[in-house]
């Protein structure tokens, strides 16, 4: 492995289902003891409404809209606590029908130099078609779908972008995305928290294991 | 567990559009021109990577904005996915290792545990740690068995670098009745399997 560390980074879990919102106010987790009160004292609301839930602690955000459960945090030491969060979330709301997942990764790291930035782009996307159709092309994003190695249903996303946050700087976001086999029949969501709590060291492990070998590669 | 692999893609070099992954990773389209960094506008034009910033947003750039939420009925297309707030960047955790704890022994002001690292193959580890340097919203959390995560490096604030210890003790809820009967009935299968009695 390579030894370059992003320089930023950041986590998410991503739920598609069937949710109510206004649940999920800072002080409901709270109650549960999944936060500390002072946490959900001093979070930051930026809205509670029947359709959307928005507020940021200092180390995480959600987002929760009717079909959509977003959880996400930009500090490594938080990652477990991020799933624990998760995880204890739907442990109390178990009957809430999920029917996907996506354990996302972002990293951008720096390349050091114009001429790198420049060599990995030509790497990813050479250029021997492109320079026949456009003039001066150049690689705005990448995306690379694999399948999955493991028995669950889903698939493994890679976009790579030049990072708009570090000069010569390249944005890696890996998207692992979990679906469980009878969707329409989804009355609770045990099958993608078990998911979730099993694969989640694995997932993040991975996915840094996936944005290392694009960076380490010559 | 959910099940098996379905259906199985084709590894074509060529793709068909990836529609239903987006829906974990949906752009937002508001958002104005000033969330862009400018660092690529203005530099030489060249072809290994674009320098200009993408006229269309990517998951990158997503950042609420309450104000527009505020103002029309929320969209179903609002989404984020990314975590990096632009404050991040003044203030950060740089992490140079991390463990996961297990309480072993409680005392009046100290507490044992051990410890597995996280971030390598090292062996584990045992340790002494004050109950003064536990959050006090977390003391009550403190007891044999318990889990905490510990993390050092260091947290970078607006141009200040400090050393930085990090403990965090796991939130889970407690153990629901049902799911203490499947732990007993999948013991009870695994004994089974091995023939005890």
């Amino acid at each position: 492995m390579n030894d370059i560390k992003p320089e930023i980074q950041g986590a998410s879990i991503v739920l598609i289902g069937d949710f109510n919102p206004k649940i999920f106010q800072p002080a409901w987790f709270a109650s549960q003891d999944l936060i500390r009160n002072e946490e959900a004292k001093d979070a930051e609301i930026q809205i509670v409404h029947q359709a959307l839930v928005d507020f940021s602690l200092e180390w995480l955000k959600v987002q929760v809209h009717q079909d959509r459960f977003s959880a996400g945090t930009h500090q490594r030491p938080y990652y477990a606590a991020l799933k624990d969060l998760v995880v204890g979330t739907f442990r109390i709301l178990r009957h809430t029908p999920i029917r996907m997942m996506g354990i996302n990764c972002d990293y951008h790291f720096s390349t050091g130099s114009e001429e790198r930035w420049h060599s990995l782009g030509h790497r990813l996307s050479p250029k021997e078609i492109w320079n026949k159709i456009l003039e001066k092309p150049g690689m705005r994003s990448l995306s690379i779908e694999g399948i999955r190695p493991d028995q669950h249903m889903g698939k493994i996303l890679v976009r790579i972008e030049p990072s708009r946050r570090i000069q010569h700087g390249v944005f890696i976001t890996v998207n692992d995305h979990y679906e469980i086999q009878e969707a329409d029949s989804t009355l609770g969501c045990d099958n993608i928290i078990d998911i979730l709590s099993e694969s989640w060291d694995l997932s993040v492990a991975r996915s840094y294991g996936i944005a290392s070998k694009i960076m380490e590669e010559k | 567990m959910s099940g098996v692999r379905g259906n199985q893609l084709n590894l074509n070099p060529f793709q068909k559009p990836i529609l239903d992954s987006v829906a974990l990773y949906d752009y937002d389209e508001d958002t104005d021109d000033s969330t862009f960094d400018k660092v690529f506008r203005g530099t030489r034009l060249s072809d290994g990577f674009s320098p200009e910033a993408p006229d269309e947003l990517s998951a990158e750039d997503f950042e609420s904005n309450p104000s527009q939420v505020n103002s029309s009925p929320p969209r179903k297309s609002l989404h984020f996915t990314h975590f990096v707030p632009k404050g991040a960047v003044r203030s950060r955790f740089i992490e140079l290792q991390q463990w996961e704890g297990i309480v072993s022994e409680v005392s009046h002001e100290a507490f044992f545990a051990r410890l597995i690292s996280l971030s390598d193959d090292k062996p584990d580890i045992e340790a002494e740690f004050a109950i003064d340097e536990v959050h006090s919203e977390d003391k009550k959390l403190i007891h044999p068995g318990a889990v905490f995560y510990w993390s050092i490096g260091y947290k970078e604030d607006r141009g200040q670098r400090i050393r930085a210890s990090l403990v965090r003790f796991r939130r889970l809820p407690a153990w629901q009745k049902h799911e203490l009967e499947a732990a007993k009935k999948d013991a009870k299968d695994f004994a089974d399997l091995l023939e005890w009695k």
